[in-house]
């Protein structure tokens, strides 16, 4: 079978298999509003804390993550094998990639970036597993309005035929929701990123060395003392503003990193999770076509998080270049 | 901050993710990423040491190896010294047996030739003796007669040819 | 509803203009990146974890359009 022919028939197995369930789930069932929402789903209450379907998988990505960091390195042998094989490799490959980006300096950045990895890898990854999004609890209220805010799609409902028809609309809260849909746990990775990134650095180059990074008033300073003895020169001053004004960027800069990581990786998880929902309305079998693609998605944005992490703290502790150039 | 809000930013669960992430940070470091380092740096070090040792095993191997090449050659060499030895000494034998046997010949040629020597002078003392006492006896044959002309030359003739006789009988 | 039909509008041309950019930023660098493979090909390791880095910056403006178009779409702001 040709390359040509196979895609033909993988093709007419998926449209088979879109007609097959549209036989079998009939659209005029009533429906359940699936929601497109950017605020994840309160699920319960513990005292006056709200669980919400995000935080709770991503306690199970932390729950997957310790067990099986724990089965892998349980009985540690010099020669591996099974499991603990497997995740020295990732660990081993997780090292070696800080130690090109970031140098010897590696080691010392090299936990915090793996647990980044490891962390949004494993959630990205659970909240892709089937079953986690149509899964949920039902809000199920008299004359339930969908919230402002939020776009409803229908979809079939089996189950809740009975309170469907007293007239209330289900609304679906789906146990699971991948983590990096809730912009809070992007946001809390890239304000420990970046927050980690200024500590090595002033570790590195000592208080004043790095935040000399920022605030780059030493030509400025000569103009003035120039100025004073009266033989100042306007080279340093157009130095000195353009000193200024570039740290001025780079603690700008700093503060975007914050916003490019959040929403990076908020961005990136979301928009598939969307896109996989509006294909499964479209067509029933389109979603398995952009299942890989999310997942590779899920391993790339993982990746980026580390990388960058890396990359940043590397940057932050390199000590100024600028000073001896001119 | 309100538009945050919508956005489904809350004080409470950006502070519940960072606990999760210091939590889990904590909790990977300890059980996986220490133990894993530390079990990477001693099989660094291990596979280091075996290498080392595998040189060494293979230097030391390569010297015995050199080693016993050396002395195969020695002894070869000592094989060779002793058959060249055992050569030149039968050779030596041969040599003197033959030295012995030209020298034994020699001798026998120059015993012969001493014979002979002393056989000629014999021979040479006999015809002196000879030549004398026939001189004499020539010198009484002329002393006790006349001789003519004829007589004369007659008994010179006579006398070579005792002489002749003597030196063919010789 | 005129408001709700510009909110759509917006909400469309946010993400569709958004995407042109880092749409051709990103054939930039993978082009980039390959033909650096291609001569090169014992630095791939180091030319894809680069390259990698390139996309994501260049993706970032698309994804922030993404967003602001979700901001729109979603009746965030406003």
């Amino acid at each position: 079978m040709s390359s040509r022919n196979k895609v033909w028939f993988v093709a007419l197995v998926f449209i088979g298999i879109a007609i097959a369930q549209k036989q079998i789930f009939p659209f005029e069932a009533p429906a359940v509003s699936a929601s497109v929402a950017v605020k994840p789903e309160t699920l319960f209450k513990i005292g006056g804390f709200e669980i919400s379907n995000t935080l709770l998988t991503s306690w199970l990505a932390m729950i997957v993550l310790v067990l099986v960091a724990t089965l892998a390195t349980r009985k540690l042998k010099l020669v591996p094998s099974g499991l603990q094989n497997a995740f020295e490799m990732i660990i081993e490959a997780l090292l070696n990639l800080a130690e090109s980006v970031a140098g010897a300096r590696g080691r010392k950045f090299f936990p915090v970036a793996a647990t980044i990895f490891l962390f949004v890898l494993t959630s990205n990854l659970l909240g892709l597993i089937p079953g986690f999004g149509p899964i949920g609890l039902y809000a199920l209220e008299e004359g339930h309005q969908p919230p402002k805010g939020i776009v409803t799609f229908d979809i079939p409902q089996i189950f809740f035929a009975e309170e469907a028809e007293k007239g209330a609309t289900p609304l679906l809260a789906p146990f699971f929701r991948s983590p990096s849909t809730d912009i809070n746990f992007p946001l809390a990775l890239a304000l420990i990123s970046v927050t980690l990134t200024q500590i090595f650095g002033v570790q590195a180059l000592g208080f004043f060395g790095y935040v000399g990074k920022f605030i780059n008033v030493g030509k400025m300073g000569k103009f003035f003392g120039g100025l004073l003895r009266g033989k100042a020169k306007v080279g340093d001053f157009l130095y000195g503003l353009l000193d200024i004004f570039v740290g001025l960027i780079e603690l700008v800069s700093e503060i975007g990193k914050i916003l490019s990581f959040t929403f990076r990786l908020f961005g990136n998880v979301f928009a598939g999770e969307v896109v996989l929902l509006i294909m499964s309305f479209l067509f029933l079998a389109l979603p398995l076509i952009f299942y890989p693609l999310e997942l590779f998605v899920g391993v790339i944005q993982g990746f980026v998080f580390c990388v960058l992490t890396l990359a940043f703290m590397a940057i932050a502790t390199t000590p100024h270049a600028g000073e001896e150039q001119h | 901050m309100e538009n945050l809000t919508k956005l489904g930013l809350n004080p409470a669960w950006l502070l519940a993710q960072l606990v999760n992430f210091v939590l889990l940070f904590l909790i990977l470091r300890a059980v996986a990423f220490k133990p894993i380092l530390n079990m990477l740096d001693t099989r660094k070090k291990k596979i280091q040491e075996s290498l080392e040792y595998a040189d060494k095993v293979k230097r030391d191997a390569e010297n015995q190896q050199k080693e016993f090449e050396r002395k195969l050659e020695e002894t070869r060499k000592q094989n060779q010294a002793a058959v060249a030895a055992a050569s030149g000494v039968a050779e030596k034998e041969r040599e003197a047996i033959l030295a012995q046997a030209r020298a034994d010949a020699r001798k026998l040629v120059e015993q012969a030739k001493e014979q002979i020597e002393y056989e000629r002078k014999q021979m040479q003392a006999q015809v002196r003796d000879e030549v004398v006492r026939l001189s004499l006896a020539a010198a009484q044959k002329v002393l006790s007669q006349q001789l003519d002309e004829k007589a004369h030359r007659q008994l010179v003739n006579d006398f070579l040819a005792q002489a002749d006789q003597l030196g063919s009988r010789n | 509803m005129p408001v709700e039909s510009a909110r759509l509008f917006g909400a469309a041309l946010a993400i569709g203009l958004a995407a042109i950019g880092p749409g051709i930023g990103i054939g930039l660098v993978a082009n980039g990146a390959l033909q650096a493979m291609g001569r090169n090909p014992e630095f791939s390791g180091q030319l894809q974890t680069t390259m990698f880095i390139g996309i994501v910056f260049t993706e970032a403006l698309g994804i922030f359009g993404l967003v602001i178009s979700f901001l729109i779409g979603f009746k965030i702001f406003g």
